[in-house]
C-alpha cells in the first residue's frame, strides 16, 4: 500500500500534503454554498418548513456517505477492495446498505421535520410534501454520491494516495453541492405539482 | 471468496444510531439558532464562514478517525490505540492542516465578505479567533472520535459506522458554541 508504516516525518508530511490541498478547495466551495443558501431564501417562503429539512438532509447525507467512505478506506487498506476490484461483492453490499440507509433516513427526516414544525408552531407544508422533498432529494443526491465515493476512494488509492486522507473532504464538498442542486430541482417539482397533492 | 461486508448487518448497526443523531442534531440546531441568531445578524461574516468552519473541523476529525480505524484494522495500533506515537503523529498532521485551513478560511472570509457587505470586525482579532476556535474544535473532535472508536470497537461493532456521525454532530455544537462565544467576548 505504501501508506502505512511510513517513517515519522513521512507520515506527517504525506498526510499534510494529501489532505491540505483538498481541504483548501472545500473551504472555497463551502463559502459559495453559504452565499448560495442565503440567496435561495425565497424558496423558504414558498415551501414553508423547508429550512428545517435542509441542514438535516445535508447532515444525514454526509453521515451515510462519510461512513461509506470510511468503510471503503478500511477495506482498501485491508486489500478487500481496490481500483481493479471496485465492483466486487463487498462494494455492492456497502453500496446497498448506504442507499437503503439514505432512503430510510430521509423518510424519517420528512416525518420528523413535519412533527417538529407542528410542535414549534411554524408555518409548514403538508406531511406528503415534506416526505416527497426529503426522499426525492436524498435518493438523487445519495445515488450520485455513493457512486462518487466508490470512485474517489478506489481511484485515490490507485494513484498512490491514502483514500482516508482525501475521500471524506472531497465527498463533503461534492455532497453539499449535489444536495443543493437536487433540492432546488425537487423543490421546484414539488411546487409545480403541489396543487394536485392531497 | 469470503465476503466481509453484509448490507443488512450495516443497516442494522447504523440505523438506530443515525436516527438518534438526526433527532439530536435537530434539537441542537434549534438551540444553536436561538443562541447564535442575534450574533449572526450582527456579524454577517459569521454566516458566510460558519458552514465552511463546521465542515472543515468535521472533515479533519473524520480524516483522523478514518486513518485510525484503518490503522486498527491493519494492526498498526492495538485496541488500546498503542503505540500512542502513531496517534500523536496523526494528530500533529491534522493540527497542521487545521492551522493552514482555518487561517485560509479567515482570510478568504474577509475577502469575500468585503465584496458583499461592509465588514465591522477587527481583522487581526477575527483571524485569531477563527484559527484558535477551529484548531481547538478539531483537537476536541479527534479525542471524541477516538472515544467513539474505542466504545464501538471494544463492543465488536464497526467503528467506521459510528465515528463520523459522532464527530460531525458534536463538532457542529462545540464549534459553533466556541466560535460564537469567542466572538461575543473578544470581537
Amino acid at each position: 500500500m505504501g501508506v502505512f508504516f511510513l517513517s515519522e516525518k513521512d507520515l506527517v508530511l504525506t498526510t499534510y500534503k494529501e489532505t491540505a490541498p483538498i481541504i483548501l478547495v472545500t473551504i472555497v466551495a463551502e463559502i459559495w454554498v453559504g452565499v448560495f443558501l442565503i440567496g435561495i431564501e425565497d424558496f423558504y417562503e414558498l415551501l414553508p418548513g423547508l429550512f428545517i429539512i435542509v441542514p438535516g438532509l445535508m447532515e444525514a447525507r454526509g453521515n451515510i456517505s462519510g461512513a461509506l467512505g470510511q468503510r471503503l478506506g478500511s477495506a482498501i487498506h485491508l486489500g478487500i477492495v481496490s481500483w481493479e476490484d471496485k465492483f466486487n461483492e463487498d462494494v455492492r453490499e456497502n453500496v446497498k446498505a448506504s442507499v437503503s440507509l439514505g432512503l430510510l433516513m430521509s423518510f424519517s427526516l420528512g416525518v420528523l421535520a413535519f412533527i417538529s414544525s407542528i410542535l414549534l408552531g411554524f408555518k409548514h407544508m403538508s406531511l406528503l410534501e415534506f416526505i416527497l422533498i426529503a426522499v426525492l432529494t436524498s435518493t438523487l443526491a445519495g445515488v450520485s454520491q455513493v457512486g462518487f465515493t466508490v470512485f474517489i476512494a478506489t481511484y485515490s488509492s490507485h494513484l498512490g494516495l491514502d483514500p482516508d486522507n482525501v475521500t471524506i473532504p472531497a465527498l463533503s464538498v461534492v455532497g453539499d453541492i449535489l444536495t443543493i442542486i437536487y433540492l432546488l430541482i425537487v423543490a421546484k417539482f414539488t411546487l409545480s405539482i403541489s396543487g394536485w397533492l392531497p | 471468496m469470503e465476503r466481509y461486508y453484509d448490507a443488512q448487518a450495516i443497516i442494522n448497526e447504523s440505523l438506530p444510531f443515525l436516527t438518534f443523531i438526526i433527532i439530536f442534531s435537530m434539537v441542537t440546531g434549534n438551540f444553536l439558532e436561538g443562541f447564535a441568531g442575534n450574533i449572526i445578524e450582527k456579524y454577517s461574516i459569521i454566516l458566510l464562514i460558519l458552514p465552511a468552519f463546521i465542515n472543515m473541523s468535521g472533515s479533519l476529525a473524520s480524516v483522523f478517525t478514518s486513518r485510525i480505524t484503518s490503522s486498527l484494522y491493519v494492526g498498526e495500533i492495538d485496541d488500546d490505540f498503542k503505540p500512542y506515537k502513531v496517534l500523536f503523529l496523526n494528530m500533529i498532521s491534522m493540527v497542521l492542516v487545521a492551522f493552514t485551513g482555518f487561517l485560509f478560511l479567515a482570510f478568504i472570509g474577509i475577502a469575500v465578505a468585503s465584496i458583499f457587505f461592509e465588514i465591522n470586525v477587527t481583522f487581526s482579532n477575527f483571524i485569531l479567533i477563527v484559527a484558535f476556535s477551529g484548531i481547538v474544535t478539531t483537537i476536541l473532535m479527534m479525542f471524541i472520535g477516538l472515544f467513539a472508536a474505542k466504545m464501538t470497537y471494544s463492543r465488536g461493532l464497526d467503528p467506521d459506522n459510528f465515528t463520523i456521525p459522532t464527530v460531525t454532530t458534536i463538532g457542529d455544537l462545540i464549534g459553533t458554541l466556541l466560535l460564537i462565544t469567542l466572538i461575543i467576548t473578544y470581537l
